[in-house]
């Protein structure tokens, strides 16, 4: 593989794309994370007093902010959780909850894997969701169902799973080359 | 203070009863003794005894420590050394998550008690602890590739679900592992045919 791909701080597709978060992005995490309240869990744990919500913000290692061009951002990929090697490494993946948003996220996915996956140290890869939040990577056809936690939250007004997703390194390159 | 006005659930062989700063000694002992897996908590390294309380107690809701009652011809690998009262190992409830319902727990034994039945008898009897006394509905706990087998009994008698493994997430000398998730739910423990089968035999020993 070309291993330049995703060296690029942006990327965009014919519908959506993503850049590097800001400080400025702070408002928009924080309303998505109250508008999906409680389904961003690394949020609502804690709950969503906004001084708390920054400093789960801190958290992240690296945030991409995905955005389209007439309506501004619609969701965010973050880094987080890195072993202390750097080896694996979550992915919070979320989009808000509009019409289109999800088929966005899924638009652009492929190039915030690869973004992720650009650097070298990573060779694990995990990405969290609720059995009821959209599935945005079920299409790459490259993950692996790896953890179901049943009844993990009450979510939407019932008791939701919590679906744990992983691709390693080869699995990734593999399907870089066939896709 | 006797081993029966502290217990907090007694079992046949042992009972579980709430750590004591006296216990700090031997739990520190023992989690310097078992060997890297069970040190994930520590990331590596088990802090000095100065430090240990701490550590021990970061994230923490109960640490119920495992004793053995009576004369016991289990231990290992000296069944002539044995006495009542020895703490053998303990129960770490941590990471709790009240508005979910779930928390996470580790069993650590003391490596001469191992393979011998009694850390089994105080997974059934922190069931019944964590049923009667927190509102949890679930309680998870991480099992290393190479450490499952010593929870395969526990698995098998209906104790834990496997949940699934987390692969590659821990590197242990450089190998990566895989780190598996087991889970108890407070519905299946109250209506398992081994709690009960358990419940029948303590009361008849108590007969």
């Amino acid at each position: 593989m070309d291993d330049s791909i995703g060296d690029t701080a942006t990327t965009q597709t014919d519908t959506a794309s993503w850049r590097f978060a800001e400080p400025s992005d702070a408002g928009f995490l924080y309303d998505l994370a109250v508008a999906l309240d409680p389904r961003i869990w690394r949020f609502s744990k804690h709950g969503t007093a906004p001084f708390r919500a920054l400093e789960t913000v801190g958290e992240y290692e690296i945030i991409a902010v995905l955005e389209q061009p007439d309506s501004g951002p619609f969701g965010f990929a973050g880094l987080v959780d890195l072993t202390g090697d750097g080896r694996c490494a979550q992915l919070d993946l979320h989009t808000a909850p509009v019409p289109g948003a999800a088929d966005a996220a899924r638009s652009v996915i492929t190039e915030v894997l690869d973004a992720a996956f650009a650097n070298g140290q990573i060779q694990h890869l995990y990405i969290e969701r609720f059995d009821d939040d959209p599935d945005l990577i079920g299409h790459l056809d490259a993950f692996r169902l790896e953890v179901e936690i049943p009844e993990f939250a009450f979510v939407g007004g019932r008791l939701a799973s919590r679906l744990t997703y992983g691709l390693s390194r080869d699995e990734y390159l593999t399907w870089f080359d066939t896709r | 203070m006797t081993a029966e006005t502290a217990a907090v659930v007694r079992g046949r062989r042992t009972l579980l009863r709430h750590a004591r700063p006296s216990d700090y000694d031997r739990l520190h002992q023992i989690d310097t003794t078992v060997g890297d897996r069970e040190l994930w908590r520590y990331r590596g390294h088990v802090p000095g005894l100065d430090e240990y309380e701490a550590a021990l107690w970061k994230n923490t809701h109960a640490i119920l420590v495992c004793e053995l009652l009576g004369d016991d011809t289990t231990r290992r690998p000296d069944p002539s050394g044995v006495g009542a009262g020895d703490v053998i190992g303990y129960v770490h409830l941590h990471d709790v998550d009240w508005r979910a319902g779930h928390g996470f727990f580790s069993i650590i034994a003391a490596t001469e008690y191992r393979r011998t039945g009694l850390m089994l008898e105080a997974c059934f009897l922190f069931g019944d602890w964590f049923c009667g006394n927190t509102p949890l509905r679930w309680l998870y706990a991480h099992a290393f590739e190479d450490n499952l087998p010593q929870f395969r009994s526990a698995i098998r008698n209906g104790f834990f679900r496997h949940l699934g493994a987390y692969r590659s997430r821990v590197a242990i000398r450089g190998v990566p592992q895989d780190v598996h998730l087991l889970g108890i739910s407070r519905d299946d423990w109250l209506t398992s045919p081994t709690r009960a089968r358990f419940h029948r035999r303590l009361d008849h020993r108590r007969r």
